[in-house]
């Protein structure tokens, strides 16, 4: 049996909307409302879902970069919003996140070999310059680049180059966690693949846990073992890879499965009846908040908030109707399944 | 199998970009033909020239940008040789163009209404014909089949005069009509509203009923699904594959997904480094890629269906346009590159019928 490494419970991000001039709170944008998830250690959870869902807000909130409204979350024994001190620094050491976008998370001005000598003397690892350099120069190996691009600015790298940097510099404090954010979403199709085998060759070598956020259906099945899929603030269902692709029981899972775009022309799609966008979530339908685009709600759905139930080992599904649910009848296929 | 009528032909098409850096060479001789009533899609990485092909058919280039050598040749005519007024008619009546963020080509100000109705403006002649055809009979349902199959009007409208007040509302039904084509739901309510308060995918529709509106030879869309969510852009996709069969305007369908490419194309045409590197149509392109790129390309992408095999990657780096390499552009992360490819630029060749490729692997194979 694997240790929980992370456990997250009733996690709730609000950000205040403040009006009028005294600037009181007049409500509040629920970006992440009610979110509970366990990371068992060396796997990889994918965090999948559309825009404006709250994956991104989910990490940030958990590396504490974004302030928590409500809930608790434990990384190993340490409670990681109350969390002061050594305590917090070594969260901090452990914890790493990858972003998205290469291009706005390097400094500009500082070479990558005073890139990672910073993070290695933050955190006190090795406060000799020659040792430094040996330990930026073997990171630098891990992922790909050599001694040649140790005194570059980062505007001399192309994006998965970057990238890759970034990973180095996450790697620098041997962390066991990482939070993998669209990590490849800004690289091009030919070097996509490349950083993805380095991800998982790094996370096999280095016994990593990873949550990898992305909004890529595809990308995510190819990167985890289980995957979270989250609409509008909430995580609607938990699943191990293998059921969640093939036969997903929430209807949003499902459509979104079926929206996977496929590289084959001899592939027929049946028709995607989802329609219309995802609502704001600054006033979010009441009840289920998929309700209004799902072709299967009541007029329950609309009064009584569905919660994420555990409906087989391992299986969680937050739906009033799951189960009972006619997907072929609608006409919709997933791609998952054709595997 | 009928001779198709080609509609664009591109023909060794050179272009720079003037920077502080150096000079860009984006286009490297591309040579392309679009065929009437069909979808190719134009897929590559960024930088590989695919969205500077679109801006140099509409001439709608930076300053920096010389064009060196080569011919657009659309419906008869060199492109690169017209004047400004005879383009921007070509670009009201002729070609259209839908871009990836529509927020920044629809005027924030002004709603999608007025937006679409502008469209008429431009195109008086079908607005006129319109206008005398729903005074005869007012009862008039769109006739969404001569929208998308006829792109003149009637020329016997000419003389007639109509009132202001009648092609005002002519131009609002058409609107409403178009906006209906695109399966917006609520069109009464969007064409009242301003492009912040409508969601990236109802922009996105907004911009194709703009651009069917124009009733064009030649629709070409620009990663118009990229910046949409999976959903979303499966809404779209849908509705480009209903539109593809109903049309027999072209569609320039450019992409760096090739996933997306498959649903919808008829052919691809692969580009890499600013040309051209294979073109065939797409069942076959997937079933047998030619072109060392387009092989390494494809086994490089995940599929959601066969999530648990090992991705081949590509090595090195997408190269730099300032400097690139000599010869075949593809050559320092070829696994086949010979000495010939360093030096000189594989020429496009037909290996089969249909099937366009430029590598030296197959000189033999071309006759």
């Amino acid at each position: 049996m694997k240790e929980t490494i992370l456990t997250v419970r009733n996690l709730k991000t609000w950000f205040p909307l403040r009006s009028g001039i005294l600037q009181r709170i007049s409500g509040y944008l629920k970006a992440v409302d009610d979110v509970s998830f366990d990371v068992m250690e060396g796997e990889t959870l994918g965090l999948v879902g559309e825009s404006g869902a709250g994956k991104t807000t989910v990490a940030n909130t958990l590396l504490r970069l974004v302030p928590h409204h409500d809930g608790e979350a434990y990384f190993k024994d340490t409670e990681i919003f109350s969390a002061k001190g050594r305590d917090l620094r070594n969260l901090r050491r452990s914890m790493q996140i990858i972003f998205q976008d290469p291009y706005a998370s390097l400094d500009p001005r500082q070479t990558v070999m005073s890139m990672l000598m910073e993070v290695l003397r933050t955190h006190g690892i090795v406060s000799d310059k020659s040792k430094a350099r040996e330990n930026a120069l073997e990171l630098l190996n891990k992922v790909g680049l050599s001694e040649e691009h140790l005194f570059r600015y980062p505007h001399e790298f192309s994006g998965g180059q970057r990238q890759r940097i970034a990973v180095a510099r996450a790697l620098a404090l041997d962390p066991v966690f990482m939070f993998l954010d669209e990590p490849t979403s800004f690289l091009d199709v030919s070097v996509q693949a490349s950083a993805l085998n380095l991800l998982k060759d790094l996370q096999a070598d280095r016994r990593l846990t990873y949550v990898f956020i992305s909004h890529n259906l595809s990308v995510v099945r190819y990167m985890s073992d289980r995957i979270a899929v989250m609409y509008l603030g909430k995580v609607v269902e938990i699943a191990d890879k293998k059921v969640i692709y093939v036969a997903p029981e929430h209807p949003y899972s499902y459509f979104l499965m079926a929206a996977i775009p496929v590289p084959d022309p001899t592939y027929h799609r049946k028709e995607v009846l989802l329609t219309g966008d995802i609502p704001s979530p600054v006033n979010a339908p009441s009840g289920c908040r998929f309700r209004t685009r799902c072709p299967f709600a009541t007029d329950r759905c609309a009064s009584e908030e569905p919660p994420l139930t555990e409906i087989r080992a391992g299986h969680w599904v937050a739906c009033h109707y799951v189960g009972s649910l006619d997907f072929e009848k609608i006409g919709v296929g997933i791609a998952g399944s054709a595997a | 199998m009928i001779e198709r009528e080609v509609l664009l032909k591109i023909e060794d098409l050179y272009l720079n970009f003037h920077t502080y850096r150096g000079e860009v060479k984006a286009l490297n001789g591309v040579d392309l033909a679009i065929y009437r009533g069909e979808v190719l899609s134009l897929v590559g990485e960024s930088g590989c020239g695919k969205s500077t092909v679109a801006h140099a058919i509409l001439r709608l280039l930076p300053e920096n940008a010389y064009i060196l050598g080569g011919r657009i040749i659309f419906r008869g005519e060199d492109l690169l040789k017209k004047s400004g007024d005879e383009i921007r008619k070509i670009r009201a009546k002729e070609i259209a163009t839908i871009f990836q963020d529509p927020m920044t080509y629809l005027n924030p100000v002004l709603t999608a209404g007025t937006q679409l109705r502008e469209v008429f403006d431009l195109n008086e002649d079908f607005l006129k014909q319109e206008a005398i055809r729903s005074l005869k009979d007012p009862g008039r349902k769109p006739d969404y089949e001569e929208y998308l199959t006829s792109h003149t009007s009637d020329e016997t409208a000419q003389g007639v005069k109509v009132s202001n007040r009648d092609l005002k509302a002519t131009a609002e039904r058409l609107s409403r009509d178009f906006l209906t084509l695109t399966q917006l739901p609520d069109t009464e309510r969007i064409m009242t509203q301003y492009p912040h308060e409508l969601s990236g995918g109802m922009r996105q529709r907004v911009m194709i009923a703009m651009a069917l509106a124009r009733r064009p030879y030649l629709l070409m869309a620009d990663e118009i699904t990229s910046a949409l969510d999976v959903t979303v852009q499966a809404q779209i996709l849908q509705f480009l594959k209903a539109l593809r069969d109903k049309t027999d305007a072209a569609i320039l369908f450019i992409t760096h997904d090739l996933s997306v490419a498959a649903e919808l194309s008829d052919r691809i045409a692969v580009m890499y480094g600013g040309s051209a590197v294979e073109v065939a149509p797409t069942a076959k392109l997937f079933e047998r890629p030619l072109h060392p790129y387009t092989q390494l390309l494809q086994r490089s992408i995940p599929d959601v269906r066969k999530a648990e095999k090992r991705l081949d990657s590509i090595p090195g780096f997408v190269p730099d346009m300032i400097s690139p390499p000599p010869g075949c552009r593809f050559h320092p992360r070829c696994p086949h590159a010979g000495e010939k490819c360093h030096q000189e630029k594989p020429p496009m060749v037909e290996v089969e019928k249909g099937r366009f490729v430029a590598c030296y692997k197959y000189e033999a194979e071309a006759s």
